[in-house]
């Protein structure tokens, strides 16, 4: 069990009692209360249904989970009733397999294939279908129906989704998902009978953050993944392995599935206290980098064969050897990379790759998180009052944004509970609570996502919600804060969310990275170290693993300021997976023309990568072992879903490689990743120790290929007639094969999921065989391991604190200008995946109405942004009044790349030329995406013909 | 909808976000209207259904910029208004003639002689169900049981119900109504 | 003054009465008993010594239904909520026309009889959910409104009671799943009118999730007489155990269609000969529809069935609206049962699978067989179809209304589908 968390078995009904039901005469303990569907699925029983889900409780429209119902044990005929609608109570009889309910559940499947089509063989669906696997459970085999199937024209729903209606099954689960679960308003059931339709009003893109979940929500093929339908494979003939998504510092758990060397698609893979069932957009359609054309895939700047072998490289290298070497971290990094990096050159030379700022904002974050432990996404659910400060959370760390908006229902569940009501009754929940909604503040700059569920949502100015907070830390002076300039009611907002707070049970603080506001921060901080014990706070950083790299942070590392600062002309200075895009572009030039050597280490171009002396091809997510430290400070390993291609190879592999060179040859002796962790666990207290979470495991392989895994003697045979053999992996509990029985003994079954399955159930819904109960924990999950917690106050960061400004912050005219947080354009790796280039907004300059007159550029459509160094930058002008005054926001897409415009001195209508040469620009941008994305796969579709076969050769 | 929330994207290609003020499209009376039915219920997306009724006694059928400004006006997301709009048989979504026949095809008309008098209409109207004449004055649908069981077959056009119907009497109703259609145009270009 | 037929009493299809017309004979004499000398719980128990039941179809007690809304102690946050009243005036049920008459003939008999229903369960705020197609209705309703507000019966301080009701009109877009409670209350509200699962009943959570109250108009109209006369005197008006008068009414091809307000518990035979005046000349009775269009076809041998609602349930229907629609022996059987099940396919919300599905594909095994391209397997499916689409199995009572004449036509009229089938034709064709 999780030691770091308490167990708290959570969403509902925490005291329910066990009471004994007989099922088909078997007596069997079930929790009162629960829905017998959800109560029977909890023991494994194969219990077939559409309409209900774990996460979104039950509404009785498929009428698939029948059974029948006794009075008594004697009674032969019983009444047919829906599990799922049917609360559990002591003493049932139940029958699953009595004929009648299982004749009628045979019958809902023949009423629903009256119009599904038979496009099984051309169904992206196929093979991972609900709707098959409950076809074949229910015995359905004969078609009775005669007559004609209804056909559905389909929409354009953007570039993640594909829609084809006539699939449908009219379970009504993606409208509730869409709408009532993700509060997304673009998407609705239309029209009745047997003709009712899903989608939205008209073709267009599918405005929510988490359109993706349908794909998985849907038991047919309706909604389908776009980018995976053009580039396909079948579930089963896909290899996978667990992974954890790099898309921000949540950490979501998901499966990556890989076919002829391209990674094809990621899936939600269930954590109980993380994504749960569902993850953002981001997480699902956010891995496409790793098969593009910017991928660095051989080394540059020295001679080095593909197979080549460490002394080869050290050869290759002599000639860079300088005497000092630097190395710079980074927060998408690996945990291990990251130590193996460190350790290499040593903790004096060791530079984290954030800035100075950057440094200080996660100081406080670990100082509170030192005395107040983050709550889990689950947790955050269950929460009654939510404060969000100054994030927009929707665009930064959406999968937290969901939950947010989950935890807003907990009044109306209390008050159905008043009424009687249990909280699986989806509907009658809803229409119980009506607009009831728990407590949620938004103290934000500029509307958000959530505003449709919040209590308040005004914007309001960055030093206002200072105010604000250093007003509720205030205890003694309750209503003491004065109105700000531009921001009335402060005084009256600050009562109102003192009084919530005092109501409520489980409060809770959520504050961001995505603006690296220190002062509120601090405030934040301010009002953690002496809240009472049942407030919780949770920060989020702004990548994958910062945490990981905080916690490798001590008193000498340096920040980016810092190693800049040094002279560098004798020095090696070596970037791990960085872009380092808070620089300007001068400083990229200018850090690459001053140290003797740059070398960059990275799986994707960039222009540090172009202007370095040496690169080197490291291994993306997908093809290296790992792992990462989530907000929560938790360590997740991710597993590689194939074998890098030589030379390309993990980047804490380049960093075990380059020792003799460039390190302290204290890694000499170290060539793989458990030695690696090993070793770090041992030399580095902040590197703990995690053979709990994946050594054990060694003992037992698991196969990251399905039992069905087709025509793997077939799969080169264009190429070579003997079967190649398959790459071995010595690393992990995984095979690169279908062998591996795995998972059987308790600790097979402790190893995460490569990908879902049991027998019966092909589709997603598996997991359901693997949780202690439904919506529980995953059955012998391997004991968490959590860092980044406990660390003092880093004396060395607090000195230097007092003159820096915050470099990633504008400000002109009194009017401070903000990046954009959008979560398809907010770091350099979505400038590689061409559908998010398609969903990010235009370039473009927010400001509120009323600071429009201060740009002199009144009623313009575009203004030019000038700096001191003539850098200039022209953008879209809109003025909304849903950003507080004296805010604006900045989107270009150069932003992610480097810091593109360090200063504003003016701000001026744009003239005729630059309009039209920005509109030119986009346009141009546009075309090149989508060539991008057709280049992208039609290079992806010939390597099918063609895979390297290194791939499966020796791969590492 | 908020403006910062739903910023254009690059790739919206030709699809555009519909931005549709009720002010400019619906008439004062209208408004006032549809907020009386909001005060009634105290909810304002529960007026939604009466609001399209309303709309559409002066339109004639409910286009899309009348879903866009209806949903406006009650601040609710349109596709919940298409929703609501398909779901209801007399919430027309497609343009409908002047008159719209609806056919009771229930069982006491189908026991007593609907189906003649759905052959004549038809013939005389030159039009199946679903369809309008080319001239745009009938639309023909049917509707389910009208009340007039007794004095089956029947219809309804408009407001006005007519029973007994015979295919003779269909088609002379019909026949009056173009003529007194005739009438209103030559009294409008008086 | 009493009277055997208290419903009807008053009727004038042509021009109804106007409020003080009304108040002359005697209306509104009930608001102001109640209002003076009953608390709300008085009202509650005459309704239930009456015996009065439902006339909506399904013939629950209403004095029952009404005590299931909650009552909350004065302490409770709860007892300041709102309830709700409604009348269900969505009559659309096929082969029932008799609220139409109620509504059009003396709209203020429902307007004093919904004050009193409002009054005894505590709502301040009630609702006529009319449907859309009945315009004169809803013409004259309103009329009737406006002449109670000017009057004082409704709004704030009803006759300086101190009791508050707020009454409106408000007409659907038309849809026969409106007519379940649940439905209705969703269509109330501005949404789909898909039903709602029970429970939560909607006299716990209904309207906006608050107490409701949904009754039909018959079981309305009742009240003010019940008041007015008491309990004893209701319980005498019927001819068996179920109290008071009902609206009966015939439709198909019978001499003289109509509605008859009669004493609960008259035989077939006689509302059909007698008040009908029996078959158009040249027909035969080959079979009935005891109460609208979603009960059990009966046949010749059912003519001394006593209409009421235990004995139609013992012969294996439902009394349901109380509408017979007559079967002739020159009309097909299989084509009245396909009209019926297109009626229940297109009104159908669409939210479960068995009806949504279910009686789209009897429809079409019925067209199959109706245009003589059936089958045996058709013929089984049918089978299967009634039991699929069967109470319990489905989410409201829309689809087992649907089985019902499709269940006892298969039975009654076994021959006929046979004979479709295997002479590929329809043999009443030329006729129907
Ligand atoms: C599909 C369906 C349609 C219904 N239609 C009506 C109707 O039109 N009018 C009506 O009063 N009750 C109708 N009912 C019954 C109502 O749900 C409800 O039982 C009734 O209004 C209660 O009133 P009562 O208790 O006064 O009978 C219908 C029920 C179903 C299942
Ligand atoms: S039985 Fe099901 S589909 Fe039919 S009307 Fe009722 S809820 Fe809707
Ligand atoms: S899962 Fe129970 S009715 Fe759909």
């Amino acid at each position: 069990m999780d030691k770091s968390q308490p167990d708290n078995p959570d969403t509902s009904n925490p005291a329910a009692a066990q009471v004994t039901v007989h099922i088909d005469g078997e007596p069997v303990k079930l929790r009162q209360g629960d829905n017998l569907l959800e109560a029977m699925l909890s023991e494994k029983y194969n219990l077939p249904y559409f309409c209900w889900h774990p996460a979104m409780g039950s509404i009785g429209a498929c009428r698939q989970c029948a059974v029948t119902q006794f009075a008594d044990q004697e009674q032969q005929k019983g009444k047919t009733i829906m599990a799922c609608m049917t609360p559990v109570s002591d003493g049932m009889y139940i029958g699953l397999n009595h004929q009648p309910a299982a004749e009628f559940r045979e019958q809902v499947i023949a009423a629903m294939m009256t119009n599904h089509p038979h496009d099984c063989p051309v169904c992206g669906e196929g093979g991972a279908c609900h709707l098959q696997d409950m076809t074949v459970m229910t015995g359905h085999s004969m078609r009775r129906y005669q007559g004609q199937k209804r056909t559905f024209s389909n929409q354009y729903l953007g570039p993640l989704i594909n829609h084809e209606m006539n699939r449908c099954i009219t379970c009504y689960r993606c409208e509730r998902f869409y709408k009532d679960y993700a509060g997304g308003n673009d998407f609705s059931a239309c029209g009745s009978k047997n003709q009712v339709y899903f989608g939205r009003q008209q073709d267009g893109i599918l405005e929510s953050e988490f359109s993706g979940n349908l794909v998985e929500v849907c038991p047919t093929g309706v909604f389908t993944d776009k980018p995976f339908s053009a580039h396909y494979t079948r579930k089963w003939d896909l290899q996978s392995a667990p992974s954890v998504c790099q898309g921000c510092a949540v950490g979501c758990n998901i499966s990556v599935g890989e076919r002829y060397g391209s990674v094809r698609r990621v899936v939600n893979r269930y954590h109980h206290d993380i994504n749960g069932y569902f993850i953002c957009d981001k997480g699902r359609f956010g891995f496409s980098y790793v098969n593009n054309d910017s991928r660095i895939e051989t080394a540059r700047g020295i001679e080095l064969s593909s197979e080549f072998k460490p002394h080869q490289l050290a050869i290759a290298l002599a000639r860079y050897k300088s005497a000092d070497n630097f190395g710079i971290g980074s927060e998408r990094a690996s945990f291990e990379s990251n130590a193996a990096l460190k350790h290499m050159v040593g903790s004096e030379n060791f530079c984290s790759g954030l800035t100075d700022y950057q440094h200080f904002c996660l100081d406080i974050i670990r100082s509170v998180m030192s005395a107040k432990q983050p709550p889990s996404v689950n947790e955050i659910e269950q929460s009654d009052c939510i404060i969000v400060i100054d994030e927009d959370l929707t665009q930064s760390a959406a999968r937290i944004a969901l939950a947010v908006r989950q935890a807003t229902r907990n009044a109306a569940f209390d008050k159905a509970e008043q009424l009687g009501i249990p909280r699986w009754q989806d509907a009658a929940v809803r229409t119980a609570g009506q607009a009831c909604r728990s407590n949620l503040f938004l103290l934000q700059s500029k509307s958000s996502k959530l505003d449709d569920v919040a209590t308040y949502a005004e914007p309001l100015h960055p030093a206002a919600i200072i105010k604000l907070l250093q007003g509720l830390g205030n205890a003694n002076q309750p209503d003491s804060i004065s109105d700000m300039p531009f921001d009335n009611g402060l005084a009256s907002l600050l009562q109102e969310i003192k009084t919530a707070l005092q109501h409520a049970k489980r409060p809770l603080f959520i504050a961001g990275c995505s603006a690296w506001q220190l002062e509120t921060l601090q405030a934040v901080e301010q009002l953690a170290l002496q809240a009472p014990p049942h407030w919780q706070f949770a920060f989020l950083p702004d990548a994958v693993n910062t945490m990981g790299l905080a916690s490798l942070i001590d008193q000498h590392t340096m920040s980016l300021e810092q190693l800049i600062a040094k002279s560098l002309q004798q020095s090696t200075v070596i970037v791990l997976e960085h872009s380092l895009s808070t620089l300007t572009r001068a400083q990229q030039y200018q850090l690459a023309e001053q140290s003797q050597t740059l070398i960059v280490i990275d799986h994707n171009q960039s222009l540090l990568s172009e202007l370095a002396d040496v690169v080197l091809p490291s291994a993306p997510f997908t093809e290296s072992d790992g792992s990462s430290v989530n907000y929560m400070g938790l360590v997740q390993p991710f597993f590689a879903v194939k074998p890098p291609n030589s030379p390309i190879h993990p980047a804490w592999h380049w960093c075990l490689l380059l020792d003799s060179t460039f390190g302290r040859q204290n890694l000499a002796n170290i060539t793989t990743l458990s030695q690696l962790r090993a070793y770090l666990a041992e030399h580095d207290s902040s590197f703990p120790d995690m053979s709990r979470l994946l050594a054990e495991q060694l003992l037992f392989k698991s196969a990251r290929q399905p039992m069905r895994y087709s025509g793997r003697t077939a799969m080169f045979a264009n190429q070579t007639v003997h079967e190649p053999k398959s790459p071995q992996d010595t690393e992990s509990p995984f095979s690169f094969s279908m062998e591996g029985a795995g998972r059987t003994d308790v600790q097979g079954q402790a190893l995460p999921k490569a990908f879902s399955w049991a027998p019966g159930w092909n589709s997603e819904q598996s997991v359901y065989k693997y949780q202690t109960r439904i919506g529980g924990r995953m059955n012998h999950r391997a004991e968490a391991i959590t860092v980044a917690r406990g660390a003092d106050k880093n004396l060395a960061w607090q000195q230097r604190k007092s003159d820096t400004a915050n470099p990633g912050v504008l400000s002109f005219n009194g009017l401070l200008i903000r990046r954009l947080s959008h979560l398809f354009a907010n770091d350099a790796l979505t400038d590689d995946i061409a559908e998010f280039k398609l969903l990010a907004p235009v370039a473009c300059l927010l400001v509120n109405p009323a600071d429009e007159a201060n740009l002199a550029a009144t009623s313009a459509t575009h203004v030019t942004l000038i700096s001191d160094d003539k850098t200039s930058m022209t953008v879209r002008l809109i003025t909304c009044d849903d950003v507080a005054r004296g805010t604006a926001y900045l989107h270009h897409p150069l932003l992610n790349l480097h810091n593109a415009i360090a200063q504003v001195s003016d701000i001026v209508q744009a003239s005729s030329d630059d309009i039209a040469r920005q509109q030119q620009g986009q346009s141009e941008q546009l075309q090149s995406i989508l060539n991008q994305k057709s280049r992208a796969l039609s290079r992806l579709q010939k390597r099918d013909q063609q895979i390297p076969i290194q791939i499966v050769g020796e791969g590492r | 909808m908020s403006l910062a929330t739903n910023l254009p994207r690059v790739g919206e290609g030709n699809i555009n976000l519909v931005q549709l003020s009720y002010r400019d499209y619906l008439s004062v009376e209208e408004i006032n209207a549809i907020e009386h039915e909001v005060a009634i219920l105290g909810q304002r997306q529960a007026a939604g259904i009466e609001a399209m009724k309303l709309v559409q006694k002066n339109r004639g059928w409910i286009s899309d910029d009348c879903l866009y400004a209806v949903a406006d006006l009650l601040q609710m997301p349109a596709s919940q208004l298409e929703g609501i709009a398909t779901f209801y048989n007399l919430i027309y979504r497609q343009p409908v003639g002047r008159y719209v026949i609806h056919l009771c095809d229930s069982i006491s008309c189908h026991l007593t002689g609907f189906a003649q008098v759905s052959e004549a209409i038809k013939e005389y109207l030159g039009i199946d169900y679903g369809e309008t004449t080319s001239d745009g004055m009938f639309t023909l649908l049917t509707n389910a049981c009208l009340g007039s069981c007794d004095k089956a077959p029947a219809m309804m056009i408009g407001e006005d119900h007519f029973e007994h119907l015979t295919p003779q009497s269909a088609t002379d109703i019909l026949r009056q109504l173009c003529a007194e259609n005739d009438k209103d145009e030559l009294n409008l270009r008086e | 003054m009493t009277t055997d037929k208290p419903l009807t009493q008053h009727i004038n299809q042509d021009k109804p009465l106007a409020m003080p017309e009304y108040i002359d004979v005697g209306g509104y004499r009930s608001v102001d008993k109640i209002l003076q000398q009953m608390s709300a719980q008085d009202v509650q128990d005459v309704v239930k010594d009456s015996g009065l039941k439902g006339r909506g179809g399904a013939g629950f007690p209403t004095a029952m239904k009404w005590s299931f809304v909650p009552k909350f102690e004065d302490t409770d946050p709860r007892s300041g909520d709102d309830k709700y009243l409604i009348c269900n005036a969505d009559e659309m049920e096929p082969g029932t026309f008799k609220d139409r008459w109620l509504l059009e003939g003396v709209p203020h008999q429902l307007i004093e009889a919904m004050i009193i229903a409002s009054y005894a369960i505590g709502a301040n705020k009630a609702f006529i959910f009319l449907r859309g197609e009945y315009h004169l209705a809803a013409k004259r309703l309103q009329q009737a409104l406006d002449e109670a507000y000017q009057q004082g019966y409704l709004g704030d301080n009803i006759r300086n009671s101190g009791y508050q009701l707020d009454l409106y009109l408000h007409t659907s877009a038309g849809r026969y799943i409106c007519g379940e409670e649940t439905a209705l209350i969703n269509a109330l509200e501005g949404q789909r009118a898909n039903p709602r699962a029970k429970p939560p009943f909607p006299q716990v959570s209904g309207l906006f999730g608050k107490p409701t109250i949904v009754n039909n108009v018959e079981t309305l109209c009742n009240l003010p007489h019940i008041i007015n006369h008491g309990a004893d005197w209701f319980k005498q008006l019927s001819n068996n155990d179920d109290a008071g008068t009902k609206i009966y009414s015939v439709s198909g091809r019978v001499q003289r269609p109509g509605l008859w307000e009669l004493p609960m518990g008259i035989t077939v035979r006689e509302l059909l000969y007698q008040r009908a005046g029996g078959l158009s000349p040249g027909l035969n009775l080959k079979g009935f529809l005891p109460g609208g269009a979603s009960t059990d076809f009966l046949t010749v041998e059912h003519l001394d069935l006593v209409l009421g609602y235990d004995e139609v349930s013992a012969a294996g229907s439902r009394l349901g609206t109380g509408g017979i629609i007559v079967l002739d022996d020159q009309n097909c059987p299989v084509a009245m049962v396909l009209n019926l099940l297109k009626f229940f396919a297109q009104e159908s919300c669409g939210f479960c699978t068995p009806c949504r599905d279910g009686t789209a594909w009897a429809v079409d095994a019925l067209t199959r067989i109706e245009q003589g391209q059936g089958s045996q397997q058709d013929l089984d499916n049918l089978h299967k179809l009634c039991d699929f689409m069967w109470l319990g199995k489905t989410h409201c009572a829309l689809a087992p209304g649907a089985v019902e004449p499709l269940q006892s036509a298969l039975k009654y009229f076994h021959d006929d589908f046979e004979q479709h089938i295997d002479k590929g034709c329809c043999p009443y064709s030329g006729h129907h």
